[in-house]
C-alpha cells in the first residue's frame, strides 16, 4: 500500500502549484477582483484564465486522448482541483467538473464535437440547471416542463441555486418531459443556449457577498438534438453526473489556503505576552485542522484511487463531500475565534487580518455542508448503500 | 498510489481471522479477561507457531522480515476480535527494542526465543509520572561493582506478571537542560531479589501491574544499547508500536461499527427494524466515516514506514484520529444498542472499555495534536 503520488505526478503538482500562482500573483489580480461575484474576480479575468488553463491542456488532463486529453487519469483531475482551491483560482468551471464526463458517456458524436473542445479550451462555460424552488433533496420532483414542439423543445420553469446563471454560456438542465411517468421516470438532461429568447437570471445574493441567480425559463426552444443521452432517462445520468461531482479534492485546497493563512498569523501576532501559535488552546486547533485536512486528502485519494482502479466510489465520494464541506465550517468558525475580535474584519474593512478570508469562509461555506446533495442526504446514502441500511 | 493489500496480505487477514473465530470467540475473550493471566499460552504457542509474532522482525532473529502493512493486517484482526493478548508489550514493545539496542549476542540469546513464544518480555517504560517522555523517567541506575543497581517505580506494565524479563528504562545520568540524555535500557530477569509487583485493576483488563525495584542487581553485561543514550531508540519503538496500536483501534473500531449495525438490522421498535430511522443511520454514517478516517490513517503511517519515509508526523496524526474514532464509534454503538448494551451480555463492552485504554496509552489525542502541532513548526 502507497498514499503517496509518483514522481511525474509530484512534478504535475509542482507544475500547476507554479502556474496558478504565477496567473494569481498580485501583479495580475490587482483591479480585478469584483467582491459581488462568485470566486471573487471579474468576468474577463475569470474567463482568460479559463482559456489559458485550456490552452495549456490542463483542464483535459484526466480526459481520454480521444476527446483531446491527455488521458492521465483521476490524480491528475484531482490535482488541477487541489491547486485550483488553493489558488483560488476560478479556472475550474463545471463544464469541467460536472458536465464533461456525463457528456462523453450520454452524449452524441455531434454533441461530443462541439461541446467537448470547447470545453477542453476553457472557451464556454455552463451553469447548473438542477434545483427548482420545490425541488431541492427531492430532486426528481422537479416541475420545469419540456415539452416537445416539432424539432425542438419547449421549457417553461423555474430553476433556482443556479449559481453562475448571469456569466454561463449554456445551461446543463434537467427538465421534465413526461409528467405522466413516475417521478424518477420522465425526467431528460439537455443543454441549454443562456442566449435563448426567454431565459431570465434573476440575482440571489449571497450571505457571502456574492452572486447566485434564480432562472426563469419562458418558452425557451431547444433544439431536440441538444437532448443528452435517452428521452425520460435524465434521472439516471443525473445520479451518474453527481457522482463526479462528489469526488473533488477541492474543499482541501482551500482547506489548506486557510490554514497556512491562519498559522502565518498565530505566528506573527501576540497575545498574553507570546505568539498565539505558543498558546496550547491555539496549536491544538491548528494541529486539529491540519489532521482532519491530512484524513481528508485520505479520503479524496481513495475516491480517485478507486476511480482510477475502474471502481466506482459510493458511500466513499459521500464520506468525503461530508469531511470537505464540514471542515471548512470548523476551520472558518474555529479560525474568527483564534482571531478574536479581528475575526469579524470584512475584507472591505481596515485591519482585516488575512484580507478577510475567515469571516467569508465563514459565511460561504454554509453552501457546501448543502449544495450537491445535502449532508444529511449523504448520510443516508452512506448508511443505505454503504452500509446496508434498511430504507 | 495503491490503495490495496497485496495478495499475500488478504490471505493474512484471512488466516487470522479464521484463527480467532476458532480459538478465541467472544466467550473466550471474556473468560481470558477474567483470568489471571489474561492470555492464554496455548494461544499465543500457536500464534508462534505460525510466525506470527515474528511477523516483522529479521529471519536471522527468527523471523519473517515482513513489512509494517502485514503488521497493520494482524493488528487490525486482533482488534476486531479483540484479542487479549501481550503482543504489543511482549513482542513489539520488547522485540523491536532488542532489535534496535541489542548487541548481537543479546538479539541472538533472546529475539528467536521471544518469537519463538518462548520468553515473555515486557517493556517498562512509564512510571508514576504516567508520562510516555523523558523528564517522566525517574527510575534510576547506577553503577555498583560488577553490576547495575536500578531503583523506582515502573507503572502501567501491561501483563508484566506473568513476564520472565523486564526491559527498563532507567535514568544514569541527569542532564538539567535536556532529560533525554542520560537514558539507559536494562534487561532485567523478572525474578530478580528486590523486585515487587502490585497488580493494577483496569477496565481493559490488560493486566497491568506496578512493578517496585528496590536495589535490584543486573549484571554488567545487561545494558541493552548505548549508555545514557537510549531515547532516540526508545522513542523510535514507541512510535512504530503507536501505529500498531492505531492498526488494532481501526480494527476494533470496525467491529463496533458492524455489530452496532448488525443490531440495527434485527431490532425492531415501533414495528420496524431501528435500523430504518435516519437518527441511527446518521449515527451509523458517521460511525463510518471514523472508521475509514482511523483506517486510513493508520495505513498511511504504516505504508510510509514500509517506504522508509518519515512517519512521525502522520503517526502522530493516526494516534489523535484513531483515540477519538474508536471512543466514538463505541460510546455511539452502545447509544444504539440501548439498554441492552449496557450489559456484560452484549458484545460492544469489549471495544467500548478497550477504546478507553488504548486511547491513553502512547498519549491520547490531545498529547498527539500537541505533537502535531510541533512537527508543524508552530
Amino acid at each position: 500500500m502507497d498514499f503517496r503520488f509518483n514522481e511525474e505526478q509530484v512534478a504535475f503538482q509542482q507544475e500547476i502549484r507554479a502556474f496558478f500562482a504565477e496567473e494569481m500573483a498580485p501583479e495580475k489580480t490587482e483591479g480585478r477582483g469584483e467582491r459581488k461575484e462568485m470566486y471573487g474576480y471579474d468576468l474577463e479575468f475569470e474567463r482568460a484564465l479559463r482559456r489559458k488553463t485550456g490552452d495549456r491542456g490542463y483542464l483535459g488532463v484526466a480526459w481520454p486522448e480521444e476527446y483531446g486529453g491527455q488521458a492521465k487519469g483521476m490524480f491528475y483531475q484531482a490535482i488541477l482541483g487541489y491547486e485550483a482551491a488553493y489558488a483560488a483560482a476560478p479556472a475550474v468551471d463545471i463544464g469541467v467538473s460536472i458536465v464533461a464526463a456525463p457528456l462523453m458517456l450520454f452524449g452524441t458524436p455531434e454533441q461530443k464535437e462541439f461541446f467537448l473542445p470547447k470545453i477542453l479550451k476553457g472557451e464556454i462555460n455552463f451553469c447548473l440547471g438542477y434545483s427548482e424552488p420545490g425541488a431541492g433533496s427531492d430532486l426528481a420532483s422537479l416541475e420545469t416542463r419540456a415539452e416537445i414542439d416539432g424539432d425542438d423543445f419547449v421549457i417553461t420553469g423555474q430553476k433556482i441555486f443556479t449559481t453562475g446563471a448571469h456569466k454561463a454560456d449554456y445551461c446543463w438542465l434537467a427538465a421534465r418531459t413526461d409528467p405522466e411517468a413516475p417521478k424518477h421516470k420522465g425526467i431528460s438532461l439537455m443543454i441549454v443556449d443562456m442566449a435563448s429568447p426567454g431565459i431570465t437570471p434573476r440575482p440571489l445574493w449571497t450571505i457571502a457577498g456574492w452572486r447566485h441567480n434564480e432562472m426563469f425559463l419562458d418558452h425557451v426552444r431547444v433544439p431536440k438534438t441538444n437532448l443528452i443521452g435517452e428521452l425520460h432517462r435524465g434521472w439516471y445520468q443525473v445520479a451518474t453526473a453527481l457522482d463526479f461531482e462528489r469526488s473533488g479534492f477541492a474543499s482541501y485546497g482551500t482547506a489548506q489556503r486557510g490554514l497556512e493563512k491562519l498559522v502565518a498569523y498565530c505566528k506573527q501576532h501576540w497575545r498574553n505576552g507570546r505568539p498565539l501559535s505558543k498558546d496550547p488552546l491555539v496549536r491544538a486547533k491548528l494541529a486539529q485542522v491540519a489532521i482532519d485536512i491530512s484524513v481528508g486528502l485520505r479520503f479524496t485519494k481513495l475516491v480517485a484511487w478507486m476511480q482510477a482502479e475502474g471502481q466506482v466510489p459510493s458511500h466513499e465520494a459521500s464520506v468525503n463531500k461530508i469531511w470537505g464541506s464540514e471542515l471548512l465550517r470548523r476551520l472558518s468558525n474555529e479560525g474568527m475565534r483564534v482571531l478574536g475580535l479581528y475575526g469579524g474584519l470584512d475584507a472591505e474593512s481596515p485591519h482585516a487580518p488575512a484580507g478577510g478570508w475567515f469571516p467569508h469562509e465563514y459565511l460561504h461555506s454554509l453552501a457546501g455542508t448543502i449544495g450537491a446533495g445535502s449532508n444529511e442526504i449523504q448520510r443516508n446514502v452512506i448508511a443505505q448503500r454503504g452500509l446496508g441500511m434498511p430504507r | 498510489m495503491d490503495l490495496s493489500f497485496n495478495t499475500e496480505q488478504e490471505q493474512l487477514r484471512q488466516d487470522v481471522r479464521a484463527f480467532l473465530a476458532q480459538e478465541c470467540d467472544r466467550a473466550v475473550v471474556r473468560e481470558l479477561e477474567e483470568s489471571e493471566l489474561g492470555y492464554s499460552p496455548e494461544m499465543w504457542k500457536k500464534m508462534a507457531g505460525r510466525g506470527w509474532l515474528g511477523l516483522v522482525f529479521p529471519e536471522a532473529h527468527g523471523g519473517r522480515g515482513k513489512g509494517f502493512m502485514d503488521l497493520v493486517v494482524l493488528m487490525e484482526e486482533f482488534g476486531r476480535c479483540p484479542c487479549p493478548c501481550p503482543y504489543q508489550t511482549g513482542v513489539l514493545q520488547s522485540g523491536l527494542a532488542l532489535l534496535e539496542l541489542g548487541s548481537e549476542a543479546q538479539k541472538r540469546d533472546y529475539l528467536p526465543r521471544i518469537l519463538g513464544g518462548d520468553l515473555r518480555f515486557s517493556l517498562c517504560l512509564t512510571e508514576p509520572s504516567a508520562s510516555y517522555d523523558p523528564w517522566g523517567v525517574q527510575v534510576r541506575g547506577m553503577t555498583r561493582g560488577e553490576s547495575w543497581v536500578l531503583n523506582g517505580a515502573k507503572m502501567f506494565i501491561q501483563y508484566a506478571a506473568s513476564a520472565d524479563y523486564y526491559l527498563v528504562v532507567a535514568r544514569t545520568r541527569d542532564n538539567d537542560d535536556d532529560p533525554s540524555d542520560g537514558l539507559s535500557l536494562f534487561l532485567v530477569d523478572a525474578r530478580s531479589d528486590g523486585i515487587s509487583r502490585t497488580p493494577l485493576v483496569t477496565i481493559a483488563d490488560d493486566k497491568q501491574c506496578e512493578i517496585i525495584f528496590d536495589q535490584v542487581l543486573v549484571p554488567r553485561q545487561n545494558l541493552v544499547g548505548p549508555l545514557h543514550q537510549a531515547w532516540p531508540a526508545v522513542r523510535k519503538v514507541m512510535t512504530l508500536c503507536t501505529i500498531a496500536m492505531c492498526a488494532e483501534m481501526a480494527g476494533g473500531t470496525q467491529a463496533a461499527l458492524e455489530y452496532a449495525v448488525e443490531y440495527s438490522k434485527h431490532r425492531v421498535q415501533f414495528g420496524r427494524p431501528i435500523g430504518s430511522f435516519q437518527a441511527i443511520q446518521h449515527y451509523a454514517a458517521n460511525m463510518l466515516t471514523d472508521s475509514d478516517a482511523a483506517r486510513l490513517s493508520a495505513y498511511e503511517a504504516a505504508s510510509l514506514v514500509d517506504a522508509g519515509e518519515p512517519y512521525e508526523m502522520v503517526a502522530s496524526q493516526a494516534k489523535a484520529v484513531c483515540s477519538e474514532a474508536y471512543q466514538r464509534v463505541t460510546a455511539t454503538g452502545h447509544q444504539i444498542l440501548g439498554g441492552l448494551g449496557f450489559y456484560k451480555e452484549l458484545d460492544m463492552q469489549l471495544w467500548y472499555r478497550r477504546a478507553k485504554a488504548m486511547e491513553q496509552f502512547f498519549g491520547d489525542a490531545d498529547y498527539h495534536r500537541e505533537r502535531v502541532a510541533q512537527l508543524m513548526g508552530l
